[in-house]
């Protein structure tokens, strides 16, 4: 059995789920594996600790250059989609982290110069005596863009013979199709708010496409949770459980503990939940619904708004982890700045748009990347193709024509655009052509321009994307004579992140006093820091422990930053949300109290650092 | 000696881009004479590797010296590769910088003033 733990959107509670269903089958004598598939920002460690007993070393295939018999031809340089070779004054330069292991330049080198040779790019780390479960995870290296293959090697581990559970990232990216692959069940975590039903949304589309049996998951179901379950029925997904909204789950968690050992009631919700899941396996899959479609205003819409600043400057918040208020913060604060244009970084999983409502007056495609595409009139199946591809992109079962009995066919999710499969067909069959993979508009809010996008499943390149929406949101500053901007960033540290972040005025960190929010704002310091931004920190639910609170603000002072305000747990965060309102229109309290400091804070810091 | 300046237009009289990989222009200079020719840079949108490619470029272009505002780490080991001169911290118009650089004025770079991925977001 292989139950996959996937959400759209960070925070949700995908790891308190993950790790504590693997705690209640072991300790019911289940033969149970836990494997972290979320290999850029693995947590389920920091709740397990595991003493690790092996180590595996994770490798690809990369280029290497034998310089005795390079003629510096360029034929390398030419066939690389990926910008990672450059060939100058007769030297071949290859820059490995551009590198995505497709194996074209050693194909096309007529000299036969460069071969492929397997080289690192992160970890397995695995626990076989863990006690009361097997645990292992991959760690991929910084800086490098592989992902889906530390993943699969993670799932090497998968035992036919016990019950796996997959972490997987959150999102919709390629790790998490990886981690999804050959699931027999997906279980969603999300949580009844807007938020949570957007990212399902984007997480439903992602496993029914791979037709994999999926159930939705309620975490912190307060009772009032119609806005998931009138959806989950409208698609045709069973809601497999609900665990209760309670503040005593949220300290235990804080703290690193397992949740089933402190709160003995969940234990028996989690087994009925993973009753409900098991059922589901083998169980046939509901139709794709149809994504939400994006209107262009037709009536022709006021100007937007001007201001007087021949400058701008622009303001990022991050969090490292997902679900920690960032979009409440910044929703917020767009309500308190004066002449800004918003603009939404998170291309992946857009979630402003929740509490601003826009109406979108541009749309504009994306074209991130490249996608093979096999004609079925003319392939004759000779199979070349697929032993060519690095991707496993490849599948045999297209359609019959005149030559063939099956034809070959392109695995959309999968294909990486390299071109390699054009190089070896006989008939010319097979194209690559740049790929529309997201669109992104402008829009006008009550309270001012907004720039925001959407990217499509599994789609590459998102970090053009954001560039692209920055490079949108500054050019309307400079028109309208706007003095800021203000951006949404994405949750974790990857590409993404790195295009919002860096040449950023001011990067503001909203994290969350638990061990992984702690630990993952670490990771987003190292980011500032490498990219001479400067960073200041907001801490959501400070009351929630007051002990991660302090070491937040004491790993603050290390890296040269400090906290600038602390928001308390307050309930009207979470209504406001319900309401699809910032928690500044929504009601006076402290949660708004603190928000309303932390833009006054802010404002100061940023007319010292002009 | 030829030379190439990155630039937001097309003219002497534009601004240096501060990127080099993501710039908008080459203006590729002859400095003896002054007789220049602006080729868009095509690589401005690429995913990922644009400074490797504009490094690749200046070097089948024969240039011995780039003016720029900011170069990152791959652009620089490229140029570097190439034989290619890099001077950083460049700015004003495209005109300014080649005095400036005639003059002897300006020194070359001994390694990247920034990080990568500095130019996917465009300078005010």
């Amino acid at each position: 059995m292989i139950i996959t733990v996937a959400s759209g959107k960070g925070g949700t509670g995908k790891t308190t789920f993950a790790v504590n269903l693997a705690h209640v089958l072991a300790s019911r004598g289940e033969n149970v594996r836990l494997l972290d598939c979320d290999v850029e920002e693995p947590n389920d460690h920091l709740f397990v600790r595991p003493e690790f007993t092996d180590e595996e070393q994770v490798t690809v295939l990369k280029p290497v250059l034998d310089q005795n018999k390079c003629t510096g031809c360029g034929k390398c340089a030419d066939a690389c989609n990926y910008n990672a070779i450059a060939v100058v004054k007769g030297r071949v330069l290859i820059f490995n982290e551009l590198c995505h292991s497709c194996g074209v330049c050693s194909y096309v080198c007529p000299e036969g110069a460069l071969t492929e040779r397997e080289t690192p790019i992160g970890i397995v780390q695995i626990a076989s005596d863990n006690k009361p479960f097997f645990f292992a995870h991959g760690l991929l290296n910084i800086g490098e863009a592989l992902a889906p293959k530390v993943v699969a090697q993670v799932k090497a581990h998968i035992d036919m013979e016990a019950i796996n559970i997959l972490d997987a990232s959150p999102g919709t990216a390629c790790p998490v199709v990886k981690a999804v692959e050959e699931s027999d069940v997906a279980v969603l975590v999300t949580e009844p708010t807007p938020f949570g039903l957007n990212d399902l949304k984007l997480a439903v589309g992602l496993s029914l496409a791979m037709k994999v049996p999926t159930g939705i998951l309620i975490n912190r179901s307060d009772g009032n949770d119609a806005i998931i379950a009138d959806y989950a029925e409208s698609v045709g997904i069973p809601i497999v459980g609900r665990i209760p909204f309670k503040r005593e789950y949220a300290e235990t968690y804080s703290s690193g503990a397992i949740l089933v050992e402190w709160h003995e009631e969940l234990q028996k919700i989690l087994l009925d939940i993973y009753d409900n899941v098991a059922k589901l396996k083998g169980t046939s899959v509901p139709p794709v619904p149809e994504a939400d479609i994006v209107r262009i205003k037709e009536d022709k819409p006021a100007p937007f708004p001007t201001g007087t600043s021949e400058t701008h400057r622009e303001i990022t918040v991050i969090s490292g982890k997902g679900g920690t208020g960032k979009t409440t913060v910044l929703g917020s604060f767009a309500v308190l700045a004066r002449d800004k244009v918003l603009v939404d970084d998170d291309v992946d999983a857009a979630d402003l748009h929740l509490l601003l409502a826009p109406s979108v007056r541009e749309a504009h495609d994306f074209v991130g990347g490249k996608k093979a595409t096999i004609d079925a009139d003319k392939c004759i199946g000779c199979g070349k193709c697929m032993a060519a591809c690095h991707f496993d992109a490849i599948c045999f079962d297209g359609p019959s024509n005149d030559l063939a009995g099956k034809t070959y066919r392109i695995d959309e999710l999968a294909c990486e655009g390299c071109g390699f499969c054009p190089l070896v067909c006989p008939v010319d069959a097979i194209t690559v052509e740049p790929n529309v993979t997201g669109r992104w508009y402008v829009s006008g809010t009550k309270y001012g321009p907004m720039i925001h996008a959407c990217l499509g499943i599994a789609e590459e390149n998102s970090g053009k994307l954001v560039a692209q929406v920055r490079n949108r949101a500054a050019e309307l500053a400079v028109d309208l004579k706007l003095g800021l901007i203000l951006g949404d960033g994405p949750p974790g540290t990857g590409c993404p992140v790195i295009a919002s972040v860096s040449g950023t005025d001011l990067v503001v960190i909203v994290t969350e006093p638990t061990v992984s929010g702690v630990h993952d704002m670490e990771r987003v310091f190292k980011l500032t820091t490498h990219f001479g931004v400067p960073a200041l920190v907001i801490v959501n639910k400070a009351d929630l422990n007051t002990a991660q609170t302090s070491r937040i603000e004491t790993i603050a002072k290390e890296y040269n930053s400090r906290v600038i305000a602390m928001i308390p747990f307050d309930r009207n965060v979470h209504d406001a949300l319900m309401e699809g309102k910032t928690v500044i229109e929504y009601a006076k309290g402290a949660a708004e109290e603190a928000i309303r400091e932390a833009w006054s804070e802010l404002q100061k810091e940023a007319e010292i650092r002009k | 000696m030829k030379i190439a300046v990155t630039s937001e237009g097309t003219t002497l009289s534009d601004q240096v881009d501060p990127r080099f990989g993501r710039c908008a222009h080459f203006m590729i200079v002859e400095t003896d004479t002054i007789e220049f020719e602006a080729i868009g840079n095509s690589n401005a949108g690429a995913g990922g590797g644009a400074g490797i490619q504009s490094a690749q470029l200046m070097s089948e272009r024969d240039v011995k010296v780039v003016l720029t505002g900011s170069c990152g780490p791959n652009a620089f080991r490229t140029l570097n590769a190439a034989g290619i001169e890099v001077v950083t911290g460049v700015g004003g118009s495209v005109q300014d910088a080649i005095e400036k650089f005639k003059a002897g004025d300006l020194s070359s770079s001994t390694s990247a003033n920034v990080a990568g991925h500095f130019g996917m977001q465009k300078q005010q």
